[in-house]
């Protein structure tokens, strides 16, 4: 009896799991679909708001991909963004060189630098380590501003090209949403794996209880360090991204406005998913968009910061986890909509009863 | 099911919100001139993009709110003094409000960025109501980029040249760290050295700064005056901690354009006794332009109107009397930028019209700080008519010369 129970019940785990799978895929591949067709049927500004959501999601996804897995909550992202949109700039606009030079080396770079931050950051933790990253965040906004020779200052580095890639020029709406799609997707696909591997389960176990890691014999700092030099690589492509995208990159990408949206947008969407992170930054430059535009058409004002700070709140207090962190209720309920939906083609199987598979998985 | 319903409103909302930003075009007897204003209607400038809106309102209430039959519509949008929001915020009101005419942005980099990105807006026209960046109508000109303010250096200019003739030999600096008072100071600095002055010290404070006590020590005691560039709530400080350390009266000040303005003047006005600052505006001016615009803004806020309220007054008139003129076909890009640059006016400030650079050429003040019917008011005891952009060097090598910045020019 006790047996039977275990193996019809392990046969519905390897089911569910199974189905998770393929409603991973399937759910994928139909977003990719609609947001590669979307240039059919979107305005220019549509798919500029969208690729700039999506760059901001990227950065959004690296602070997630800290404070999610590493339990690192960094400000400092938007250095990383900041350090290869200037490589572009510099050596792109200013040194005339071309863009297969300037794109890896300003990915590099932002590696680099958040290696170096990471070397000072990663011994602290909790909001010492906060703070740590915000202070580096101004280093990096002082330097931009200060070093005027070769940043250009307070001005930035205005009028840079975007290149063409495949006979389109990225300065171009939608080849450039295209390309950002890809990229997105691509470092949420990459990032996904490398989380399931060893060295992402060991991240997670390390987040949540790094003294017991630490007496397994795990390299607590190196690791956490590895996961910065990533979460800088990401920033990194958002940076080059963003920087082809706006044609100007001045210190203000370093600015406490620019950090705190991303922090915004990986909190509404959640800041244990990665998917959350780009979701989340595309729902914030759309809300700031629309937000700003209706109080001018409706009311005539200019106050759009106090009404989205408003929004923020009632999502944060209803959505403590963001629109698609591992909330419990949300959970349950996502849970029980998706296996009906998926599960009322396989038949019999449907009939699993829904809200008692939240056992905390990943947390 | 409470959350599933939200998740749907959320997703519905979201959907919906991108389906409002492409607002349909409204169905009317005659299609719109759409026109975009870009200010800095958050944060530190805020005050001075508000005003900059009115300023457009007030014009175009002038033209009854139409050009030959067709309704003047205006998109305001903040520009946050960040030029990556202004290139977002051109692009909205470009390609999601079919603007076809742009006034904006204020702040100096956003100017630059939105100029040299202008390519991507071949259907529109911008016009430049308050950013002071020299490039934006120097070393290279973008067919669809105007400027109605000034230059950083076109109000100082003038003063350099007053502060020789005062007898000031050595002056100090003391000024915000970007873009625009370094224009400012350059402006100063290559008249003043030109005639063999010196500026043995600079010192360069960041926006926002409270505490100059560190700023005030490094003034050195044996110069004539101090050239003081600092705008807003800063020059307020300042000038209090002078007064603090007692140094106010041992020193002349002379102002950039906008550190003595009508919200200094409320603040500290006896403080600022005697200042004299460069500037395309004043208090005390007696065309009818003016007269208008003055009492039209005071009914509307009850204080005189300040430097953007007439900038962007400027701005949108110029944009207006041009498009009168092509009969309000605002779709033909090409006529209203030739138009454009052909039209001159009575503007507030003074008369003005566009040198071939798409840059405007306007009479610049010297204002003093003097009381008028108990009221501290700047009163322009110099005007400059017509001042260039170039004051009176020759284009070609002024703009060989490189770009003004903290280390340049230099004569110490």
């Amino acid at each position: 009896m006790h047996t039977e129970i275990r193996t019809s019940l392990n046969e519905r785990l390897a089911d569910t799991a199974r189905r998770g799978n393929r409603r991973d895929v399937t759910t994928a591949a139909v977003l990719m679909a609609l947001a590669v067709l979307y240039p059919l049927l979107g305005t220019t500004f549509q798919l500029q708001l969208l690729t700039s959501g999506l760059i901001t999601g990227m950065v959004a996804m690296s602070f997630s991909l800290l404070a999610g897995f590493g339990g690192m909550v960094s400000l400092a992202q938007m250095a990383f963004y900041g350090m290869a949109a200037y490589v572009v700039g510099i050596g792109g606009h200013d040194m005339g060189l071309p863009a297969l030079l300037t794109v890896p080396l300003a990915v590099l770079s932002a590696a680099v630098l958040a290696g170096l931050f990471g070397l000072i950051a990663v011994r602290s933790s909790g909001i010492y380590f906060l703070i740590m990253t915000l202070a580096l965040l101004q280093m990096f906004f002082g330097v931009a501003m200060q070093w005027q020779s070769v940043t250009g200052g307070y001005n930035g580095v205005a009028g840079i090209q975007a290149p063409e890639v495949a006979g389109f020029s990225l300065g171009d709406a939608a080849p450039l949403y295209l390309v950002t799609v890809i990229v997105a997707a691509a470092s949420y696909l990459g990032l996904r794996w490398l989380l399931r591997t060893p060295f992402g389960l060991t991240l997670q176990g390390i987040r949540d209880r790094p003294e017991r890691m630490r007496a397994l014999g795990f390299r607590v700092q190196l690791h956490r360090w590895l996961l910065m030099v990533l979460s800088g690589v990401i920033a990194g492509l958002a940076g080059v991204l963003g920087v082809y995208y706006h044609g100007v990159v001045s210190p203000d990408v370093a600015g406490l406005t620019a950090s705190l949206i991303v922090v915004l947008s990986a909190l509404v969407g959640g800041v244990s998913s990665l998917v959350g992170g780009l979701i989340g930054g595309i729902l914030v430059t759309v809300l700031i968009s629309v937000v700003s535009y209706l109080m001018q058409q409706w009311f005539g004002t200019s106050h759009y910061w106090t009404v989205v700070g408003l929004i923020f709140v009632v999502v944060v207090k209803n959505f403590p986890n963001g629109i698609f962190g591992v909330d419990a209720r949300t959970r349950r309920v996502l849970e029980r909509v998706l296996t009906r939906w998926t599960g009322a083609g396989s038949g019999d199987g449907a009939r699993a009863p829904a809200g008692n598979g939240t056992s905390p998985q990943t947390r | 099911m409470r959350v599933t319903t939200r998740v749907t409103a959320a997703i519905a909302g979201c959907g919906m919100a991108l389906g409002m930003v492409s607002s349909p075009l409204m169905a009317q007897d005659k299609e719109p001139i759409r026109i975009g204003v870009m200010a800095s209607l958050s944060g530190a400038f805020a005050q001075m993009g508000a005003d900059g809106v009115d300023g457009v309102k007030l014009a175009v209430e002038e033209f009854g709110g139409e050009i030959n039959g067709r309704p003047v519509k205006l998109f305001i949008e903040d520009s946050a003094m960040d030029p990556s929001v202004a290139v977002e915020k051109t692009r909205a009101l470009v390609n999601r409000d079919g603007a076809q005419v742009v006034l904006g942005p204020l702040s100096g980099a956003a100017g630059l960025a939105v100029k040299k990105g202008a390519g991507e807006f071949p259907d529109a026209t911008i016009i430049v109501a308050g950013s002071a960046a020299e490039d934006i109508t120097m070393r290279g000109v973008a067919p669809n980029v105007f400027r109605t303010s000034y230059t950083g250096a076109q109000p100082t200019f003038p003063l350099g040249d007053y502060a020789y003739d005062q007898g000031y030999r050595k002056v100090a600096i003391v000024a915000e760290d970007y873009a625009f008072p370094y224009a400012q100071v350059g402006g100063f600095m290559k008249t003043f050295c030109a005639r063999g002055g010196s500026v043995p010290k600079k010192i360069w404070v960041p926006i926002g700064t409270s505490d100059y006590s560190s700023a005030v020590a490094q003034i050195p005691p044996d110069v004539d005056a101090l050239f003081v560039a600092l705008g807003g709530t800063d020059a307020v400080n300042f000038i209090r901690q002078m007064d603090d350390f007692g140094l106010l009266d041992q020193m002349d000040i002379l102002g950039g354009t906008v550190t003595v303005d009508g919200t200094q003047l409320a603040s500290i006005g006896p403080l600022m006794e005697g200042v004299v600052s460069g500037s395309i505006m004043s208090g005390q001016l007696e065309n009818d332009a003016y007269k208008s615009l003055d009492r039209k803004f005071g009914e509307l806020r009850g204080r005189p109107p300040s430097l953007f309220v007439e900038n962007y007054y400027r701005a949108a008139k110029w944009a207006l009397l041009a498009l009168e003129d092509v009969d309000g076909n605002v779709e033909d890009q090409e006529a209203l930028r030739k138009e454009l640059l052909q039209t001159s006016f009575q503007a507030p400030g003074s008369f003005v019209s566009f040198d071939r650079y798409h840059n405007v050429v306007p009479d610049v003040y010297l204002n003093r700080v003097e009381k008028v019917n108990g009221e501290w008011r700047n009163v322009p005891i110099r005007t400059y008519s017509r001042v260039s952009q170039f004051w009176t060097f020759d284009p070609e090598q002024y703009q060989a010369a490189p770009a003004y910045d903290r280390d340049t020019p230099s004569c110490p």
